[in-house]
């Protein structure tokens, strides 16, 4: 058990509606220090909802959010931007400004003097990007890299604020596969490092498989909060997502889901056999290559 | 090279930023440099024809007494005939002032207006302020009583009034339409046109001859008194000092209006003020001299096309080569055809079509808005 | 760190202020300084002026006729250059023949732009009094940057009305100390127009279509309407301008318009164009509209160039003799002047001379 003093987010009663929709419907969770948090759902659900409302660009109608400790209401946006870093999902800037530039400008908060940044600063910016491998297109303008690589340069940014907390809007969904796990893996490690991540997130197979934590979201309410593992059942899927799935814990991996279509397959997924025909089929070693495969 | 170079003189200061400075240095160097020149070359040529030694002469003596020397009317023997002395102070140095300010402020207004609307093919007038004035102007001509001078004071305070009226009203439509770049812009439109249609209803159907106003827009920097160049001074020097101490906001804005609130920047209301104070100076510059086209649309964009969109180095770049741009309109248009006095906008736009027209084929296609 | 941002800007904010102040200060300083001094200068030069003999440049050629009325055409120093642009005008067409004297002799300089007038080509001439010509903007911005410098100027009004030509007149008069010489003038052109306004009483009224611009290939005439001297003369030589009620001054109409009015008389104004006669007159004969009018169909088709023409294009004392002039061409059987072919009839510096019974200027 956590104890309080490692909580890092606490959110309570958080209701956001938008033209008499209630896209956040009273959430309440918290996250710790150094957890890497999936935050999942269908479309609809509210997740982007909650990264705006995290990072002060909505207020929320109802409820309280505590960052750190501090009530984020009562923060300024200047010193919200030293407790946490945003990484949108589409990009908005200008593609005419280079890559060193962009990652520099995350140092933003930070910076003293009249004009130019100091030493540290550019110390801090290179290394964010050698850690997120970008450091030999730093001349190059944003405009000439693929959507991956822009993400990555994005998420360098959000280094270079030196944030305690990552609110990532789509970590992956730009990457081929290769870079989803190296994002991910590298995500995690952050946040091992004491970086508190949250990621909102279509992925459901990176999310229960690298997340610490996860928070499903359905509707604007809770759905569900905890660990994958503990969480993450058939009927969780099927209530959240209206698909059938099979849900399995696969050894030095992690869990892996695995969506089925609608009812019309009779046989082995047939309704009436459920979920004992489904573990069975996953014993079998036929099954599983299809699987890899 | 560059890092030794540059490294001599600024110790501490990190590689990336080191390599700004040093072309922050060099280019306001090189601009300067040909800003004196041009200034030299603005006091030389004109509708009378001087020699080099004839304008420094001038200036010897005007240094002396102070104000140059009138003849009032009396013809005086060439080799103690001073009267180049009046057309160099009262008309010359006041017009490479003008010029200077004029240009310098243009091009800042044009590169704010390209930053806060995120599109590099904006001018300063975007915001209907060249109809208002317009507007202004004609309504002074159409209703003042006919004595000169009054007229020529209340000439240019109506245009600037006209052409702020245009912007809030821009402003207005901007506000409720929720405060997007592409509302800003369609706004501008929409009130540049009302106000152009109300211009052309009120000159066509006066009784009175003022045709010519449509004329007065088209810009000119020929007939400004040094008292033009009192009123400019303070405004264009402030409003780019301002904008020079914001150039690290600007920077931050190039990330979209989101990313640059979650590093903390109050964005809404840096744009509005940044918005109002490049309004002033173009409503400003406009009020004194008429509508001088493609000097805030060109030399900012050259500039980022150059040297990128780090607004430390595009501002005060553009202030400097916006005023050699317009210095160089200036000469060729009191040159061209001596002595008549060409409109200063149609020598900018010579220069600013086709290179406008260039921008739009090579470029054209990455600024969405 | 969030304060040393708050101070940076602080004292940015400060030095600003200081700057603002500062400049303000000096240029409000250097405003008033300026005002003063030039109050000084222009009432020193105005009472030099007075004194002395003056140097007149005038920047349009209707103020050089009035000038020449009121006998000071020996003081201009300086005029309008009748051909700027090097189209081949001729001076003749342009000036009275005392100013093309005076030109060629090298005692007037005529340089000066009309429309685009430069200030140092103005105040090159040493001038004690400078006449401007309010129709033209650049020479209303023109009148602030002399007066600045503390050279004597003087907008002339704009003459949309004969009564504003002759009060122009005055004023100038008044200004060169010649009211009475100024008011002889006027009494000329009052006299020598109600002449002719009693001559053509009981003539039944010719409707009359002036061109002051006529493009066949793009289907334009340009005529003149409501507010302008160009319809006083038209109406008070006894015609009709079939435009007169247009609110706009230079209204632009089509071929076929201009031809519904059916005029009697179709005056061809060339205004410096030096277009052709005989093939204007052959289009209008030939177009499907025009060349149904009583005009063409009569041949009463008049092509005005040169000197002839500046009767009905400068706002000054020769108005008059515009009056005398179309009058003469309205009603020739009433004044005994016969217009012969060939088509059109051309009145043009040459010849137009010979219509007039008297001249204002002299």
């Amino acid at each position: 058990m956590p104890c309080s003093s490692d909580v890092i987010i606490r959110v309570k009663g958080l209701v956001y509606t938008y033209d008499s929709v209630r896209a956040l419907d009273g959430l309440t969770f918290e996250v710790n220090r150094g957890e890497f948090v999936g935050l999942v759902g269908p479309n609809g659900s509210g997740k982007t909802t909650l990264i705006k409302c995290l990072s002060k660009l909505y207020t929320p109608h109802e409820g309280s959010i505590e960052l750190d400790g501090r009530d984020l209401r009562k923060l300024s946006q200047l010193e919200g931007a030293k407790i946490y870093a945003v990484v949108p999902s589409e990009f908005t800037m200008d593609m005419n400004i280079s890559v060193a530039d962009t990652v520099l400008l995350g140092r933003y908060p930070y910076l003293e003097g009249l004009w130019w940044e100091k030493e540290r600063d550019e110390e801090i910016a290179l290394d964010a990007m050698g850690k997120l491998n970008v450091s030999h297109f730093g001349n190059r303008k944003l405009g000439e890299l693929s959507s991956g690589e822009k993400q990555r340069v994005l998420i360098a940014k959000a280094i270079a604020q030196e944030a305690k907390v990552l609110l990532i809007d789509e970590p992956v969904a730009h990457l081929d596969l290769g870079y989803q796990m190296e994002i991910m893996e590298m995500l995690r490690s952050l946040a091992r490092d004491g970086v508190t991540i949250i990621a909102a997130m279509h992925e459901l197979n990176l999310a229960v498989r690298y997340c610490d934590k996860l928070i499903v979201l359905d509707k604007g309410r809770v759905v569900a909060c905890g660990k994958p593992k503990d969480i993450v059942t058939q009927k969780l899927i099927e209530d959240v997502y209206g698909v059938k799935s099979i849900v399995h814990d696969v050894p030095e991996i992690g869990l892996v889901i695995i969506p089925l279509s609608g009812s019309n397959n009779g046989g082995v997924f047939d309704k009436k056999n459920g979920k004992k025909g489904a573990a069975e089929l996953s014993k079998t070693q036929t099954w599983r290559r299809g699987v890899e495969a | 090279m560059v890092k030794t170079f540059s490294s001599l003189f600024f110790v501490g200061a990190p590689n990336l930023v080191r390599r700004k400075i040093f072309l922050l240095t060099l280019f306001v160097t090189v601009g300067l440099a040909i800003l004196a020149i041009l200034i030299l070359a603005s006091l030389v040529f004109g509708a009378q024809e001087v020699t080099l030694g004839d304008v420094f002469a001038s200036l010897n003596r005007l240094w002396i007494f102070g104000r140059p020397i009138q003849n009032y009317g009396v013809t005086l023997p060439s080799y103690i005939d001073w009267s180049f002395d009046i057309i160099l102070y009262h008309s010359r140095i006041p017009r490479t002032f003008t010029a200077i300010l004029i240009g310098a402020g243009l091009a800042v207004s044009g590169a704010i207006m390209q930053a806060l609307v995120r599109n590099p093919l904006v001018d300063p007038y975007i915001s209907g302020v060249s109809s208002g004035a317009a507007f202004g102007a004609v309504l002074i001509l159409l209703t003042s009583i006919f004595s000169g001078f009054l007229e020529t004071v209340s000439l240019p305070l109506a245009a600037f009034l006209g052409g702020l009226g245009a912007f809030g009203i821009t402003f207005i439509i901007y506000r409720s339409a929720g405060e997007t770049p592409t509302s800003f812009v369609l706004g501008g439109v929409i009130v540049g046109i009302a106000f152009s249609s109300l211009t052309t209803f009120f000159i066509v159907t006066s009784t009175r001859e003022i045709h010519g106003a449509l004329f007065w827009l088209f810009g000119s920097i020929a007939y400004v008194t040094w008292d033009v160049v009192w009123i400019l001074l303070p405004v264009v020097v402030v409003i780019v000092l301002v904008s020079l101490l914001y150039a690290r906001e600007f920077n931050v804005l190039l990330l979209g209006d989101e990313q640059a609130a979650q590093l903390g920047l109050r964005v809404k209301w840096f744009k509005r003020i940044m918005l109002i104070v490049a309004a002033l100076l173009a409503s400003f510059c406009v009020a004194f001299t008429g509508i001088i086209g493609f000097v805030g649309l060109v030399v900012p964009h050259m500039i980022r096309l150059a040297l990128g969109s780090d607004h430390r180095l595009l501002l005060p770049l553009s202030t400097i080569f916006g005023a050699n741009l317009l210095l160089v309109a200036d000469i060729v248009a009191r040159v061209v055809m001596r002595p008549a006095e060409l409109p200063i906008g149609i020598i900018t736009s010579f220069i600013g079509v086709p290179f406008f027209a260039y921008l739009l084929i090579r470029r054209g296609k990455r600024y969405a808005m | 760190m969030g304060t040393t941002l708050r101070s940076r800007k602080a004292l940015a904010a400060i030095l600003i202020v200081i700057v603002a102040i500062s400049v303000t200060g000096l240029s409000t300083y250097a405003v008033i300084n300026n005002q003063k001094f030039t109050q000084q200068s222009y009432l020193l030069s105005l009472i030099l002026f007075q004194l002395g003999q003056p140097r007149i440049v005038s920047c349009a050629p209707n103020i050089d006729e009035i000038l020449c009325g009121l006998d000071l055409e020996e003081y201009i120093v300086g005029c309008v250059d009748h051909d700027p642009y090097g189209m081949g005008y001729l001076m003749e067409d342009y000036y009275l023949p005392r100013i093309v004297e005076l030109i060629l002799a090298g005692k007037i300089s005529n340089k000066i732009n009309w429309w685009y007038p430069s200030v140092e080509s103005v105040v090159t001439l040493n001038p004690t009094i400078v006449l401007l010509d309010s129709g033209v903007p650049n020479q209303v911005s023109m009148y602030s940057s002399l007066v600045s410098q503390g050279i004597p100027a003087f907008l002339v009004p704009q003459g949309t009305r004969i009564s504003q030509i002759e009060v122009s007149i005055l004023q100038v008069g008044s200004l060169f100390k010649r009211g009475s010489l100024a008011q002889g003038l006027v009494d000329k052109m009052e006299t020598k127009i109600n002449t002719i306004q009693e001559n053509v009483t009981g003539q039944p009224v010719l409707k009359v279509l002036v061109c002051v611009w006529i493009d066949f290939s793009q289907n334009q005439v340009y005529t003149c309407g409501n507010n302008t001297f160009l319809s006083e003369i038209v109406q008070k030589s006894g015609g009709l301008n079939v435009f007169y009620d247009n609110l706009l001054s230079w209204p632009v109409v089509t071929l076929a318009e201009a031809a519904a009015k059916n005029p009697d008389k179709i005056i061809i104004l060339d205004h410096y164009a030096y277009l052709n006669p005989s093939e204007t007159y052959s289009n209008i004969k030939n177009d499907p509209n025009l060349g149904n009018t009583l005009a063409a169909q009569n041949d009463e088709i008049y092509f005005v160039q040169g000197q002839a023409e500046n009767l009905f294009s400068r706002p000054g004392p020769r108005v008059a003799e515009g009056v005398e002039l179309l009058a003469k061409v309205l009603f020739p059987d009433l004044f005994g002047v016969t217009f012969s072919p060939p088509y059109p009839y051309i009145l043009n510096t040459g010849n137009y001379k010979g219509y007039l019974d008297s001249f204002i200027l002299e």
